[in-house]
């Protein structure tokens, strides 16, 4: 190994010690030899403890301190917020207020008459979120693609053998993949697609003894369903539950599965 | 989803207990990266909220600065460097403006280089780190400052661990070069 080398990949590495067993044996026998660069790794150290003396972490202010508390509060009982700000307003407006209440009740009706699936209803949530906000744990943008990296970043969050969906055939790019907790600390991983026609979102999270819906069609191992103004592709491996999620209208969808697996 | 877990009747404490104190860590971070009080507030609360509103998400047990580091920085990055019309350059660009063999040149001197740079004021080391484009800084500011390892460092940045690793040689070499151009011109070291 010459200086160039030890510069360009090692040095920053071994100050913060951060390097591989390898690469650790490899920098000392350099640095060993060469008064230069010992002094590089020294002078690195120096400076890194230079920065994170004179850059200390800054008090937040006060005020911001409590502004985030207050906003908080508000996040945290947005119901209670919600009935305190609309009690007036119903009062004066009470006419309105009944016909209001009526039409409430009409939509309960017609809406209790169509089945209610608390997965594909947490499937469209989460659809809504990551349209409005993804935060990746692996992205395309970080140099991930679909393939067996990325099958076996999927299969080791859901402790389970799952190879990811690939939808380029159909003009939908990789976007990445969202692991993370369901309120009973079961795994759920998200892996998002994007494409012509907006996104499609692929849930995998475990559910044990899940009745397939009434109401869908059946294709295959796939269950398509429409859902809340969305098209659903219900397919269930043992306890481990797949969710396609797309705004596509149901035909073209069912269409687009179809292409993918021929 | 995150509707239903901020329904919990525990979320808001656990949140308190185990997100809030590193509200200091995370306002440090906002103000390197804005460069400005009130945009770093901004983007503060942004943040706060949106860890809340995710924080089913988040692994028990995990590093949870990091954790919200990761949304700081994308919050930064989607809104916040658009709005500061911060451009980032591509790799090749970083290769013609910074010659590394050139920045590392120099054979070290036998003072060490903090005693000198000690004699800069507070502002003065903070102007240097703020100059550095905003790639550099981030990655000196989560490794040095924020003490993430680079894999934590890996997945706030969304890059591979190879790219901290380039980031923070190139940046700290740039570190030091700005340091040294605040201590000669105030005179405190000679060029």
């Amino acid at each position: 190994m010459d200086c160039k080398e030890y510069i360009e990949t090692l040095l920053a590495a071994d100050a913060d010690g951060e390097l591989t067993v390898d690469e650790a044996q490899a920098a000392s026998q350099h640095v060993v030899i060469c008064p230069e660069c010992a002094q590089r790794l020294a002078s690195e150290r120096t400076l890194k403890s230079f920065v994170r003396r004179r850059l200390a972490i800054v008090a937040t202010p006060a005020e911001v301190r409590r502004q985030i508390g207050a906003e908080l509060d508000l996040v945290a009982k947005p119901q209670r917020a919600e009935q305190t700000r609309t009690l007036r307003p119903a009062l004066r407006w009470a006419p309105l207020a009944i016909a209001a209440v009526l039409l409430v009740i009409i939509l309960f009706a017609r809406s209790s008459q169509k089945p209610r699936i608390p997965a594909f209803n947490q499937a469209i949530d989460n659809y809504s979120s990551i349209e409005s906000k993804f935060i990746p744990t692996v992205s395309a943008e970080s140099g991930v693609t679909l393939g067996p990296h990325y099958n076996e970043w999927l299969s080791q969050q859901m402790g389970t053998p799952l190879a990811a969906w690939d939808f380029d055939k159909i003009g939908y790019r990789f976007v990445g993949g969202q692991s993370g907790r369901l309120p009973n600390g079961h795994p759920i991983v998200y892996t998002v697609y994007s494409g012509p026609k907006g996104n499609i979102v692929c849930g995998y999270h475990q559910e044990a003894n899940f009745v397939v819906p009434p109401g869908g069609q059946t294709i295959g191992i796939h269950h398509f369903y429409r859902y809340k103004g969305m098209s659903i592709c219900l397919s269930i491996m043992g306890d481990t539950l797949c969710i396609l999620t797309s705004r596509m209208p149901l035909d073209d969808f069912i269409h687009a599965i179809k292409e993918v697996e021929s | 989803m995150g509707e239903k877990a901020g329904g919990r009747p525990n979320q808001r404490e656990l949140f308190e207990q185990q997100a809030m104190p590193h509200l200091d860590h995370l306002y440090t971070a906002a103000l390197h990266l804005t460069r400005n009080p009130a945009d770093a507030k901004d983007l503060l609360q942004d943040t706060i909220l949106r860890g809340y509103r995710f924080f089913h998400q988040f692994t028990p047990g995990t590093n949870c600065r990091a954790w919200l580091l990761t949304i700081l920085y994308n919050s930064f990055r989607n809104e916040y460097r658009r709005a500061a019309r911060e451009k980032v350059s591509a790799p090749e660009n970083f290769e013609r403006e910074i010659d590394l063999q050139n920045l590392r040149s120099d054979p070290p001197q036998n003072d060490p280089e903090s005693n000198l740079f000690d004699k800069l004021l507070d502002h003065e080391v903070e102007s240097a780190l703020d100059q550095l484009p905003e790639e550099f800084r981030a990655v000196i500011l989560l490794v040095d400052i924020e003490e993430l390892n680079y894999e934590e460092a890996a997945r706030a940045l969304s890059v591979p661990v190879g790219t901290v690793r380039s980031r923070l040689s190139r940046g700290r070499a740039m570190m030091r070069e700005a340091l040294r151009s605040f201590a000669i011109a105030k005179g405190y070291i000679r060029s």
